[in-house]
Order: C-alpha cells, then structure tokens, then sequence
C-alpha cells in the first residue's frame, strides 16, 4: 500500500501543472450562477477523454474544488449564491460585505474552504475503505434523519417569531413539492405549466429569493455605493489587510473547521445526501454550540458561520471521492462524471481500483492537498480584487446584478419561464425582508424539501407504512442520539452557565 | 384613525401563502389523489394554513395594539420596514419600476431576441437608478452585451432566443 501511495504522489507531480489549472477553471465556474461543477465536467468531457485518465481525473477534481470555493465570491459580494450550499455562505458572508468587511469574509472563506479541502483530503487518504463501509449503511430512514438536523434551523432562525419562522419553512416544504410526485407520479402545485412538470427550478428560486430581493432593496435606498467607503476605511479591512486579518479569524476558530470539515467528508460520502444537507447540518451545529452572544450574530454576520459553511462545502468534495473511489458509487453529480471518465478510459471502477490502478487513485487523493494550497493562493489573488464592487454605484451595480440574475436562471433549463420563476420569488423574497419574515427558513424547505419527501417516502414503503424503520437500526438510533443531544444540550449548558453567572454576581 | 393600508403590507405574505395552500388542497381534492401510503402533501398544507391564520390574527392584534398607543400619543410610530409610500418618499417607486422591466423583458426576450431585450435592460434600469448621462448608458449597454455574447454565449455555448424579429 506504501508503494501505491508514494506512486501516486510521483505521478501528481508530473502532472502538478493541472491542479492550479483545474481550481482556476472551477472558481469560475463557481462564480457564475447558474453554473454549476456536474454541468462544466459534463460539458468538458470531449477533452477529458483524448487526454490520460490520470490528468482527466486531476483536472476534474480540482474544477470540482474550485467550484465549491468559487461560489463564495457571488455569495459574499452580491447575495448571488450558486448552489444551495453557496446560500449558507450567503447567510454571514453578505452581510459581513454590508458592513464594509467583504474582504475578511473572502478571507475568511478561503482558509476555511483550504482547511476544509486538507482535511478532507486526510480523512480520504487514512479513512475511505473503513468510511465507504459506513456510508454504505445509509439507508433512507437515516438520510431522512440526517435532513431533520438542517430542517432543524427553521425553528432556530425564527428568532422574532416563531410562528413566523414555521409558516416561512413549511410553505418552503410546499413549495417545494411542485412537480411529479417521485413516489406515485401525480402532479402537483403545476397549474398545468409544462415547465413546472419536472420540478420547481430551484436556481431560479436561490436566485430570486437571495439576489434578486437584495437588488430591489438596493433600487430602493437613497445609498450611493454597496457600503459606505468611509465605513470599509474605518473597519480597516480593506484589500490583501483585510484578506489576512479573515485568514486569522478563521484560523482562530480551530474546533469550527475541525467539526465542520468533519460534517462535510461524512455526509459528503452518503451517496444521495447532496451538499446542501452538509453545509446546513454544520452551520446548524455551529450555531447550537455557540455562546449566546455568538448566536445573536448568525445570519448578520457570523465569522463562525461563515467558517463552518465554507469548511464544510470543501470538505464534501474530499467525502464524495469516498463512495466514488471505494465502491464506485458517485457521491454527488460531479462525481458522476468523474466516474464515467474513468469507466472510459478502462480504469477498474470499483472495490478494487485501489488494487488494480492505485496510483491514479492516490494521485487524485493527493491532489485534494494540491488543490487547497492552489485555492489559498488563486483565492487570494481574486479576493484582492473583488472586495472593489462594494464601492462600484449602485446605479451601475443594479443592471449588473438584474442580468446576472435573469442569466443564471435561465442557464440552468435554457427555459425563459426559469426567469420569471425568479422575478416572481424575487418579489417574494423583497417583501419578507419588509416584513420580516425570515427567508432563510423558505430556503431551507424549498433546498431540503425534495430530499427529505423522496427519502422519507422510500423508507415507508420499504418498511410498508410502518414507522419502526426510522428509528429500528443502530445507525438510526444514533442519529436520532445526535439530533437530540444538539438540541437539547446547548440550551442546558447555557442555563447552567447563566445559574452560575448569577450565583457568582450574588455573592 | 387606523390606516389599514398598512395593515395590507404586513399581511400579504400569510395571505399569499394561504391561497397557495389553499390551491395545492382544492388540486388534491379534485383530482381524487389518493396514495397507498400518507398523503405528504396534505401533512405540509395544513401547517401552511394554520400558520397562515396564527399569523394573520398575530398582525392584526399587534397593529391594533400599536394603533391605539399612536392614537393615544403613547409610544413612537414603530413601522418596522414598512411605510406609506407617502412616508417613505416614493422608496417603493423603483422596486415596482425594476419588477417591472423584469416581467417586460421576460415577455419580450422571446419576441425581441436576446440582441436587443439585452440591450434595452441596462439602459432602462440606469434610467430607473437616475443615471441620465449618454456616455455611461451607451458604455453599460456595449458592455452588457459583449459581455453576455463572449462569455455565455461564445464561450458556455448558452443558447438564448433569436427572437422573431431576427431572420
């Protein structure tokens, strides 16, 4: 095994030319709405398959890593997110942009997606035979379980009202249902409109909800900039500063990047359980282990959350090669391709990859390590630039940001009814923020929605109506261990802290 | 006096959300869906329209509630987020208008083409944002579509619409 590893990484450096390559080509990507890592691989695969297997591979999993970091800078700067678990980045990244610190936040979320890719590159490199075993024993139940953790939020966002909070994520719930039923076939929410048959297009929706909404609260304000100049000089924050300073905040927040990372390679490796779920599973656990000031901050501004969710989409990338690799079973999209690719090259897909073709595997799992110093650096050279659009007018910011807007809906479907779906959730989303409804919470349903319908109504027929089948397995208890305990021990923790805070102040 | 109109704004998502639901249940009931197993979608319309409702009486109580200290001359006018387009000094002008030129360049894309729906987009929302100098409208707009043309149309292959103006 000694050999196959050090053979691996004696290949990657002969081919070390296409990390760097691959991270730049996937930040691009990722920084466009729209776009997303699965669409470009499958795009590009005419080129992946007149070059060698090996640098098909590399190419493709750093396009893949720099998607994930490439997300963050829409995200971060215009409330644009590409991917639902780019909206969790959106969640403290655009508001910390708001306050004149865009550049710490793209700071910050460099490190953490550089830790987040190292951390997963460890864990697949010591752990994938032991870990595809246990991603194997995923059942629907538990993924159902596993949703429940990020749905969880929906009650933790609603922080002015709950009953507002719980209309918010259960219309999301609704809304998400649009389309063919996956379990019986029938129709519904479709108004007989062709284009909703399939389901509702949720890029569409990211986009109207986040980016869209933001844009008509800009067209509103009398402001002349994104954020006051004056204020970004004053958080003295500004350009390869503030870069550093975001790279301090999220290293100082080691148990952050830890249990995040650690999130994302393990729900990263259930095939099926997509990103979204991970990124709002580890920013849900940072906010249940926050201090109770700390909390208050999640959603404005978090430099917790902001290091939890970047750590975690980075982190996924390394848990999807897991399945992908151990058991020829892609752990997302992307890894789809990546599996055709080496299906057309002749590489032994499967259980034993690692016996017959071990050095390309390595070299991939190598990569991983690679790939993060490339997004340490790409990222930075980026984010020097980018925190500049906060002080771009917003006379000219609007039009910008509506064609980003309107393109990223259609790219998705090439459909124009994608564009409208995000005028109208634009609207949606413009008139929650009026009146504070969070719309975090109608993100949520409308992202988890799916996953959790298609699983839940799977584990029910396989257990033919009767609910033992979510909690009857080891695996299941656990979960339902976990959920539990992150929910109920904080808020003791908390009570007993403040108990002894006041004890202390009595006596 | 009471100004419901107000009242309206703070009550226009539960009431969108109600209707929505209350579609999704008439398209249940009169298409006679009946699964082997429980109905999903039923277990999600029925929180949507409690809620809705729990929401709607909350609203309601709380404008009265802050309707009769205003009356009284007791607390501040506390409207959080919204105000009477009076008030808010026609703030709710330019996101109607930007809504707008979203939904006309949607219905015209396929008609006009992308070459001049594009075209038409910035230099109507740089009118809405007060932007009345030519050099930079006629920048925004070259730009735009150079940018749209190489970078999703050359380079990503997107297809967009010709439109029916366009041999």
């Amino acid at each position: 095994m000694i050999e196959m590893v050090s053979a691996g990484f004696s290949l990657l450096v002969s081919h070390i030319w296409l990390v760097p390559l691959g991270v730049l080509i996937g930040m691009f990507v990722g920084a466009l709405p729209g776009l997303s890592s699965s669409g470009t691989l499958a795009m590009m695969l005419p080129i992946f398959m007149s070059i060698p297997p090996e640098q098909g591979v590399i190419l493709a999993v750093a396009i893949y890593i720099g998607a994930e970091m490439g997300n963050s800078f829409p995200s971060v700067m215009l409330n644009i997110p590409g991917t639902g678990a780019g909206a969790v980045t959106a969640f403290d990244g655009y508001p910390m942009m708001k306050k004149g610190l865009a550049s710490q936040a793209l700071g910050i979320c460099i490190m953490a997606s550089t830790i987040g890719a190292v951390v997963g590159g460890i864990a697949t490199l010591t752990l994938a035979p032991a870990l595809g075993a246990v991603a194997l024993r995923f059942g629907p139940a538990e993924i159902v379980i596993v949703v429940l953790f990020g749905m969880a939020m929906i009650a933790v966002l609603s922080s002015e009202s709950i009953v507002k909070g719980l209309l918010a994520g259960f219309l999301g719930l609704l809304i998400a249902i649009t389309g063919t039923d996956p379990t019986f076939g029938a129709r519904r929410g479709t108004f007989d409109i062709v284009y909703l048959f399939d389901t509702i297009p949720l890029i569409a929706v990211l986009v109207g909800l986040l980016g869209f909404s933001e844009l008509l609260k800009h067209a509103e304000q009398r402001a002349s900039t994104l954020v006051d100049p004056e204020s970004q000089k004053e958080a003295g924050q500004v350009g390869m500063r503030g870069i550093f300073s975001g790279f301090g905040e999220a290293l100082r927040r080691p148990v952050e990047l830890i249990r995040s990372s650690l999130i994302g390679v393990g729900i990263g490796s259930v095939p099926g359980a997509g990103g979204s779920v991970a990124t709002f599973v580890a920013y849900q656990q940072s906010m249940a282990f926050a201090s109770e000031e700390e909390r208050k901050l999640y959603g404005k501004g978090s430099k917790s959350g902001l290091t939890a969710a970047d750590a975690c989409n980075n982190a996924m990338v390394g848990g999807a090669l897991i399945p992908t690799l151990t058991l020829a079973i892609p752990g997302s999209g992307t890894m789809a391709v990546i599996i055709v690719i080496m299906s057309y090259h002749g590489l032994y897909v499967g259980p034993r990859l690692f016996e017959m073709n071990g050095d390309i595997a390595y070299a991939v799992l190598w990569s991983q390590f690679f790939a993060a110093i490339s997004v340490l650096f790409v990222g930075t050279l980026l984010a020097s630039f980018a925190h500049r659009v906060a002080l771009i007018k917003l006379q000219y910011i609007v039009p910008v940001v509506a064609l980003f807007c309107l393109l990223g809906a259609y790219a998705r479907h090439n459909y124009v009814f994608d564009m409208g779906v995000m005028l109208l959730f634009g609207a949606i989303g413009y008139l929650m923020k009026k009146q504070n409804y969070p719309v975090v919470a109608l993100l949520l349903g409308v992202i988890l929605g799916p996953m959790f319908e298609e699983n839940f109504m799977r584990a029910l027929r396989l257990s033919r109506g009767s609910a033992d089948i979510f909690y009857s397995s080891t695996l299941s208890q656990v979960l339902w261990t976990l959920l539990f305990v992150t929910f109920l021990l904080p808020p003791i923790v908390r009570a007993i802290k403040r108990r002894r805070l006041r004890r202390e102040a009595n006596a | 006096m009471v100004r419901y109109h107000r009242l309206i704004g703070r009550l226009l998502f539960p009431l969108i959300a109600i209707a929505y639901a209350s579609y999704m249940l008439w398209e249940h009931l009169a298409k006679g869906f009946r699964p082997m197993l429980l109905n999903y979608a039923l277990i999600l319309i029925l929180p949507v329209l409690v809620f809705g409702a729990l929401t709607i009486i909350r609203e309601v109580l709380i404008y009265h509630k802050e309707a009769r200290e205003l009356n009284s001359g007791g607390a501040e006018e506390q409207y959080d987020g919204w105000q009477s387009p009076a008030a808010a000094g026609g703030k709710l002008i330019r996101p109607a208008l930007v809504i707008m030129i979203g939904v006309a360049f949607v219905v015209l894309l396929p008609i006009l083409g992308w070459i001049l729906s594009f075209a038409l987009l910035p230099i109507s929302l740089l009118l809405v944002m007060g932007e009345r100098k030519p050099l930079p409208l006629v920048l925004m707009t070259v730009g735009c579509l150079v940018f749209v043309y190489g970078l999703f149309v050359l380079a990503l292959g997107l297809e967009l619409p010709d439109g029916v103006l366009l041999p």
